[in-house]
């Protein structure tokens, strides 16, 4: 071909881009304009000489006013189908904006569609003439025909490699519109399955908790092309200038960086750019890890130390500290930058963590929210759906069993089409599967999954994504890891995420709204909630739509009972009669067999094993476990219950139900049993507290004959609603509060009484009060210890100083201000504590009490206290009488 | 402050020379090298929450605040949120070290205070 037939092919090719663009331009289609920012890059490159173009974007997303750039020659473009003056306007004004002839000394812009005749606007001169670069739109404003004017100019290579480059752009593009149109059918059918996880409420986004470094991880793993730059921020200022200082003193010889900073700047724009990059990334870190690691504290098992030229000297032993610390650093922060390229190369992400964590909802938010905005193609696949196919063949056959699949018979074609699909967007191709655990036939799944992860190795750009609970994950498929492939899979063991009590609050928030529930919760309730994510989710579904008033407690049981309740409710009629009785007789099997983390349900009835199927499912009340190997697991469920103190609960009520029948003598016999047991605690409460509720004379009988029942009392009293609460529990708080030899004991009740306002309860503050009036001078001195010390003090006087700091916050900023917020009750018995506070504290009460003069609540607490038969309480009241006085 | 790290939402970065004389310091000396340790780990070493969110996180969260929020756990007010830059400082050491009785955080916020008051005005 001669020079005119490549200038006529590339005219043809305009001519088709400029038709495209103005097609696509009026369907709304604007992505198109940076799609062809990329495309124009190798071209304009040619045309006018700039070799280091880049697109801005790149550099930095949403680049002010020009879309490609090269520093080196410092030649600007903006590419835009608009080629008003307005547009122009806009462009000039942005670039003087930003400064940017600081960085470029022209501007070009780049009429995609067509140029005007000519741009005369006053507005336009004007912000022409505060530029400081030259900018004249007749020569500075150009469409496709100047750009091809331009090219007449060019050297035949040149010309023949942009003909080259057009063709094969376009062929390309051919080829690809016909499955591209199927591939985005298909890809939507897959993230369709999203829908399904929010429906199950395994997905729920607005209550979504971010694990944010294991997103950022995936960032760099899924998408490399845009977050490769965290490797250039990294490693942006590395160098040893810092270490010169100590080296001097050392009087070693200095070291130098050899770091190429182009590296730094450059901006791979394909994979195989990037591929490229990160060879000599990589390559370059090497270098330095071998100066600067032998210097610090990071070095590899077996690798040699520093040695310095003279150890024994002064100037060594001076800086040496001072040099290792700083070359431990750096030699960090190169591991760090080398560890995200190792991201980028694997091509196994894999997530196993602890039941609970969230992993699904990581997954389908990672779909959702970063791989759709990025436009990175993914195949979502829950796992549990490929129980539906043969096994062997479960992989393919769920990937083919889509009607937007394009022909194939074996799992390469469609790995070929996805990979071919990954380099047409410079994008990995991303296959999630989510939660293999849950797939029926773990053994010969976990030889189907290592086929599956062997063939995507075998793609560059192909990529997993596999989630598992860590226990079946170390059970069942901990093979995978010695497979040859293993090489390129990243793991992340833990999913946990601490949260600030800013984000607890942010999430409850989030899970009343999302199960649109109105009210507020306060003081324990929500404490109660922000720390226990399961129990919020109970809460949430039983009360799904509902206002729940000003909630201040939680009745752990009432919430739990209502919760199965509901639950039972959802499920079809033929199941409802037989969910609560098979709930029961895994209760009762677990008793049975001592063993309350798995239970078999193999000689379960088939309408008892659907109804653990459905509960399965569900993952509140009832879990899957990992079923015992070889022919004993074959075909067996084992389950356990989620939630453990739903389990005890369960348990209990099953006890409690039975009482009457029996006398309560599975109840006693368990009580008697279970002691040592991790249920014991729970199964106790939740007997006595359903005991109680229910009025059954024989299951309470049961309770309180069993042993250390005073302990018990005392850690579930505070679960006792007050409908139920009677005199003999009177009896017992009182005679916890006399019983020095627990002092624990004596502390539990007391906090309990203490936050117990409401006078019209028979468990109320004032018997706290009472009890303190009744002690004598010793005894309550020993009371107040009692509440204020702590088993683990080493300081016998450390419970006097949390009295003193006690009036010290009770005074606060606010003085005598900050009695008023307090009940009487509460300011008695702050009158009593502070009665052996130090000096200063005393005397800062009896300030406080006279300040607030004749407040109503601090007046009624000086009445209460009246009878305290104490001497220091009454040298106290006599002190701020006294000080009443003097006032007056 | 963050339980992990410490954020300092400020207008404009100030020049080494202006942050020393604005706690007396001569540009020599101890004390100058004391503190421009302690302006390294402010202005240099730390990382820019808003440039990052920029660069790289604008796509995935509608707004600044969400990110923050959402990643980093920081909660800031309106008035902070519109600072050009939002530092993080990952671990405070040397003179800032809270464990240092005689640490200078106060006078170091005081200083920091001033310079963005005075640029303001």
């Amino acid at each position: 071909m001669n020079r005119d037939d490549h200038l006529n092919n590339i005219a043809k090719f305009a001519a088709r881009m400029i038709h495209e663009i103005r097609a696509l331009n009026a369907i709304g289609r604007f992505d198109i304009n940076s799609v062809t920012e990329d495309f124009l890059i190798p071209i304009v490159k040619l045309v006018f000489d700039c070799p280091d173009l880049q697109n801005m974007n790149r550099v930095q997303v949403n680049f002010p006013a020009v879309d490609l750039g090269c520093t080196t020659t410092r030649i600007s473009f903006q590419v835009t189908s608009d080629g008003s003056s307005g547009k122009i306007l806009k462009t000039v004004e942005k670039f003087h904006e930003h400064s940017l002839s600081k960085t470029f000394d022209r501007l070009y812009v780049i009429a995609l569609t067509g140029k005007q005749a000519s741009y005369t606007a006053k507005s336009l001169e004007r912000a022409i003439a505060a530029l400081t670069i030259q900018f004249n739109p007749a020569a500075h404003v150009i469409d496709l025909d100047d750009v091809l004017v331009r090219m007449r100019h060019l050297e035949t290579a040149k010309l023949e490699a942009i003909d080259h480059y057009l063709a094969s752009g376009w062929a390309k593009r051919d080829s690809q519109v016909k499955f591209r149109e199927q591939l985005d059918k298909f890809l939507a059918f897959s993230t369709e399955k999203i829908e399904v996880e929010k429906t199950s409420r395994k997905y729920i986004p607005t209550i979504f908790v971010e694990t944010h470094s294991t997103k950022e991880q995936m960032r760099l793993f899924a998408n490399p092309l845009f977050f490769y730059r965290k490797i250039q921020d990294k490693l942006r200022n590395f160098g040893y200038d810092h270490l010169k200082p100590s080296l001097r003193i050392a009087r070693e010889p200095e070291l130098v960086s050899e770091f190429d900073v182009g590296l730094l700047s450059a901006a791979p724009a394909t994979f195989a750019e990037l591929g490229v990059w990160l060879d000599q990334v990589d390559q370059a870190i090497g270098v330095e890890l071998a100066k600067v690691r032998p210097l610090s504290w990071r070095r590899e098992t077996g690798e040699a130390r520093y040695e310095p030229v003279n150890p024994e000297s002064a100037g060594w032993k001076i800086a040496q500290f001072r040099l290792e610390s700083a070359a431990s650093g750096l030699t960090s922060r190169l591991i760090d930058a080398r560890a995200l390229i190792s991201l980028i190369r694997n091509k196994i992400f894999l997530i196993t963590s602890m039941a609970g964590q969230g992993k699904t909802n990581f997954v389908c938010d990672l779909v959702e929210n970063q791989f759709r905005l990025f436009e990175i193609p993914c195949l979502f696949i829950p796992a549990r759906q490929l129980n539906g196919f043969t096994p062997g063949t479960r992989l393919f056959d769920y990937i083919k069993h889509n009607r937007y699949a394009p022909d194939g018979t074996k799992l390469h074609d469609y790995l070929t089409l996805f990979e071919q699909v990954a380099h047409d967007v410079e994008k990995p191709f991303i296959i999630v599967i989510d939660g293999i655990n849950e797939v029926n036939d773990l053994i010969s799944f976990n030889e189907e999954l290592k086929a599956f992860c062997s063939a995507v190795s075998q793609y560059e750009w192909i990529k997993l994504v596999i989630t598992c609970r860590s226990e079946f994950f170390d059970e069942r498929f901990a093979t995978i890891l010695d497979e040859p492939f293993a090489v390129h899979i990243h793991r992340v063991n833990d999913l946990r995420s601490e949260m600030t009590k800013h984000s607890k609050s942010r999430l409850l928030n989030a899970y009343f709204a999302h199960f649109r529930i109105s009210g507020s919760l306060r003081g324990s309730a929500k404490a109660f909630l922000a720390n226990d994510l399961l129990l919020l989710r109970i809460f949430c579904e039983r009360h799904e739509g509902s206002d729940v008033g000003h909630v201040t407690d939680i009745y752990k049981g009432d919430l739990f009972v209502d919760y199965l309740r509901k639950k039972i409710d959802s499920f079809p009629l033929e199941h409802r009669t037989s969910a609560l009785p098979t709930l029961f007789k895994i209760a009762a099997s677990m008793l049975a067999a001592d063993d309350f983390s798995k239970l078999s349900v193999r000689n379960f009835t088939a309408q008892e094993q659907e109804v653990v199927r459905r509960f399965v499912e569900d993952d509140v009340i009832l879990r899957q476990e990992v079923d015992s190997e070889g022919l004993a697991g074959v075909g067996n469920l084992a389950i356990s219950f989620t939630y453990d103190e739903l389990r005890d609960f369960i348990i209990a009520y099953q006890l409690v139900d039975l009482a009457d029948a029996q006398q309560a003598r599975a109840l006693t016999e368990a009580l008697a049993h279970l002691p040592g047991s991790p249920v014991y605690e729970g199964v106790f409460r939740y007997s006595y507290l359903l005991a109680r509720r229910a009025n059954k004379a024989a299951a309470i009988a049961a309770c309180e004959a069993a042993a250390n029942f005073a302990e018990h009392f005392s850690l579930n009293v505070h679960l006792l609603p007050p409908a139920v609460q009677t005199s003999e529990d009177v009896a017992r708080v009182k005679a916890i509060l006399s019983d020095a030899s627990s002092a624990r004991r004596r502390r539990r009740v007391a906090l309990f009484l203490l936050h117990r306002h409401n006078t019209a309860e028979s468990l109320n503050i004032a018997l706290l009060i009472a009890h303190l009036n009744d002690l004598e001078d010793k005894g309550h001195v020993a009371f107040i210890q009692d509440i204020f010390g702590d088993l683990r003090d080493y300081d016998p006087l450390a419970w006097r100083r949390r009295v003193d700091k006690l009036v010290t916050d009770v005074g606060g900023d606010e003085g005598s201000r900050g009695l008023m917020q307090h009940t009487p009750e509460w300011l008695a018995f702050f009158l009593h504590a502070a009665t052996h506070a130090g000096w200063m504290e005393r005397e800062r009460t009896s300030a406080l009490f006279r300040e607030a003069g004749g407040a109503v609540n601090s007046a009624k607490a000086l009445m209460l206290v009246g009878p305290a038969r104490a001497t220091a309480v009454q040298l106290l009241l006599a002190d701020i009488a006294a000080s009443e006085v003097a006032m007056v | 402050m963050n339980d992990r790290f410490l954020v300092l939402p400020v207008r404009r970065i100030p020049p080494l020379g202006e942050f020393l004389h604005a706690l007396k310091i001569k540009p020599t000396g101890l004390a100058a090298q004391l503190f421009t340790g302690v302006y390294n780990q402010l202005f240099v070493w730390s990382d820019d929450l808003r440039a990052q969110y920029d660069q790289y996180y604008c796509v995935e969260y509608p707004t600044l605040a969400a990110y923050l929020e959402l990643t980093r756990e920081v909660y800031l007010d309106p008035a902070e949120l519109e600072k050009t830059h939002i530092l993080a400082v990952e671990s405070l050491g040397g003179v800032l070290e809270e464990a240092y009785d005689d640490n200078v955080w106060d006078t170091v916020v005081a200083c920091i205070r001033n310079l963005e008051d005075g640029h303001e005005d």
